[in-house]
């Protein structure tokens, strides 16, 4: 190779260039990195850049991030992210390194953010338009055997013309299919905690599908109580909640769950009655909705409803029908969760006299 | 493309694919890993300036191929057999700065060839074609016929698996005709011959027929273009093995 000079910055041909983009904003932080809003300059449509980590230098290019680009190419639905290309930025001067970005087309929103502005009110409508674009996502991932392994308020976006896109496959995986003699060993440490299922928190590694819909049901349950129903602080916790909610664990509801790494070593609460309908009543009126929610967060995961059932459930084919998100989504700027946290931090300090503050995340349930 | 002679870097790359087979069976890898090995291969080295046999190159391919199948080789492992394969007769590398020198070379390559690719990372192979038609032509086919050759499957994909030398088959831009699906065809199609295999209601001077239940785009013209590749590569291979051995030693 030439020796590099800075007035001859080295070409790499075949990848597109970052410096086609131009940034806006940052509208995402987490452990998987920032994600800014930016530019395209020739086209001038919105893209959300999303870097991708290189911590595993060592083993070269992280398997993780491949996985992501496997997955997201061989995905094409209207309520998957649709990934643009993968752009790197110019060379670094001391590493002599490029960082690599992916490029996806731009959502106005995310669905965390959304529930936290209290200002937006959904009509039963809208609620079931949501869940049947996530459910149709899901069921197009499944049947493709990819388990997303991150489902949550804040991986799920919104345009604003109401169309829903499930989004970061980061942790997602494709899975064998069950064989009868032969065992699946994931990592059960996938999923943010306070949309994990109970397999996953006992040590289960041989998990399927089922643990996308549980965060459904978390989801759903979300969307009218407006904050995760289940805050836990950790994975023992976690498990203390749902039995709250969905009564103990017991080989009695779920056969098997004694055989599971955990279940002796954990703590778990017995004599819990189940209390989904009971709990959630108060602020789900709909009985369908119920219905559904009981069948998303049941215990078993053999026994959960899986998305194909979810999305022919009653719910969806009751009155009121289907209501478009559009009209209401058009009105407001951008809705990141990021945002509306730093939005709501923002207020308090203002207003510090004022105890009811719109945006404020309403009390969780218990 | 259809003439027998091969060209010096047509002949070079046999000797860099049959390396590549080599190390992949050393390591164990799958069947597909090793295919999504030599494609990486055929599509990096059509953008390289030099085709001569370059270990950097084949050594990231197999590495990258292990992570897109997502049958993962320990580094340190990949280097190793890499490293014995090409060099016989050295002693074991040790974790040294040569070591070090191949493992970061390998790291910066990966890189490089995966801006080659243009990050796409979807190889569509034949085998679960050739594995969906066997499946219907073990009912189509008599009993009799059928269990005659016995490990008639394994013989199939064997042939495929050679195919995987020959560029023009599995990687080239210009060859967009050749799909997947009459890769597997030609595969089934030539084994059947070989054992004179009957399959009933098809007349033996036209096997497109049957051909054409499974892939409507298949042609004679196709047929003939696969077959004649393939005879190439089955003829000049082991030549080519034999007359470059050395290649490996000098570069």
């Amino acid at each position: 190779m030439a020796a590099l000079r800075p007035e001859h910055p080295p070409e790499f041909p075949y990848i597109g260039d970052i410096s086609q983009y131009e940034r806006i904003d940052k509208i995402g932080q987490g452990t998987f990195g920032e994600v800014f809003k930016a530019r395209c300059k020739k086209t001038n449509d919105l893209v959300a850049m999303k870097l991708i980590l290189m911590d595993q230098e060592k083993e070269g290019f992280p398997i993780t991030a491949l996985r992501e680009i496997k997955i997201l190419q061989e995905l094409r639905h209207d309520n998957i992210v649709r990934l643009i290309e993968v752009c790197r930025s110019p060379m670094h001067d001391k590493t002599m390194r490029s960082k690599f970005f992916f490029i996806f087309e731009f959502c106005d929103h995310d669905l965390a953010g959304i529930l936290r502005n209290i200002q937006i009110q959904f009509t039963l409508g809208h609620i079931k338009s949501i869940l049947q674009q996530l459910l149709d996502g899901l069921y197009y991932i499944h049947k493709n055997h990819i388990i997303h392994r991150d489902i949550k308020s804040a991986n799920i976006l919104l345009t604003r013309n109401g169309v829903l896109k499930l989004a970061d496959f980061g942790l997602a995986k494709v899975i064998a299919p069950p064989k009868p003699n032969q065992q699946n060993r994931y990592t059960c440490r996938v999923v943010t905690l306070w949309y994990r299922p109970p397999e996953l928190l006992l040590g289960e590694r041989d998990y399927g599908p089922a643990i996308d819909m549980w965060g459904v049901g978390c989801i759903m349950a979300e969307m009218w109580i407006r904050s995760p129903i289940m805050q836990g602080n950790s994975e023992q916790h976690q498990l203390e909640l749902i039995s709250h909610l969905c009564g103990s664990i017991e080989p009695s509801v779920w056969p098997g769950v004694q055989s599971l790494p955990y279940f002796t070593k954990l703590n778990l609460p017995k004599g819990e009655k189940r209390k989904v309908r009971e709990r959630m009543q108060r602020c789900i009126q709909e009985p369908l909705a119920l219905d559904l929610i009981e069948k998303l967060l049941t215990l078993d995961p053999k026994q959960r409803i899986d998305a194909d059932a979810a999305v022919s459930s009653d719910f969806f084919y009751s009155e009121p029908p289907l209501m478009e998100l559009k009209t209401l989504l058009s009105k407001y700027p951008s809705m990141f969760e990021l945002k509306e946290v730093s939005r709501n931090i923002h207020n308090q300090r203002m207003k510090p006299q004022r105890p009811n503050v719109p945006n404020l995340p309403s009390e969780p349930i218990y | 493309m259809s003439s027998s002679v091969v060209s010096d870097s047509e002949e070079q790359r046999y000797v860099i694919i049959n390396y590549i087979f080599e190390c992949a069976a050393k390591l164990r890898l799958s069947i597909m890993t090793t295919a999504s090995a030599a494609v990486i291969y055929h599509k990096s080295a059509a953008y390289l300036e030099n085709t001569n046999f370059d270990h950097h190159v084949t050594t990231t391919s197999l590495s990258l191929a292990s992570k897109y199948e997502e049958e993962h080789v320990k580094i340190r492992d990949l280097i190793n057999v890499a490293h014995r394969t090409l060099h016989p007769n050295d002693s074991h590398l040790r974790i040294s700065d040569e070591y070090h020198r191949l493992r970061n070379t390998l790291v910066e390559c990966e890189l490089f060839l995966i801006r080659i690719l243009g990050f796409h990372c979807q190889f569509s192979h034949p085998h679960k074609y050739l594995l969906h038609y066997l499946d219907t032509l073990q009912n189509w086919i008599t009993k009799d016929e059928w269990l005659r050759v016995p490990n008639l499957v394994d013989l199939c994909l064997s042939i495929l698996q050679d195919t995987y030398y020959d560029y023009h088959l599995c990687a080239a831009p210009s060859e967009k005709d050749i799909q997947p699906q009459h890769r597997a065809l030609t595969c089934i199609y030539l084994i059947l011959q070989t054992y004179q295999i009957d399959i009933q209601g098809i007349d033996e001077n036209d096997h497109t027929e049957w051909m054409k239940v499974f892939s409507s785009s298949m042609t004679n013209d196709i047929l003939q273009k696969i077959i004649s590749r393939i005879n190439t590569m089955y003829k000049n291979v082991q030549k080519s093995l034999d007359i470059k051995t050395d290649i490996k030693q000098t570069s």
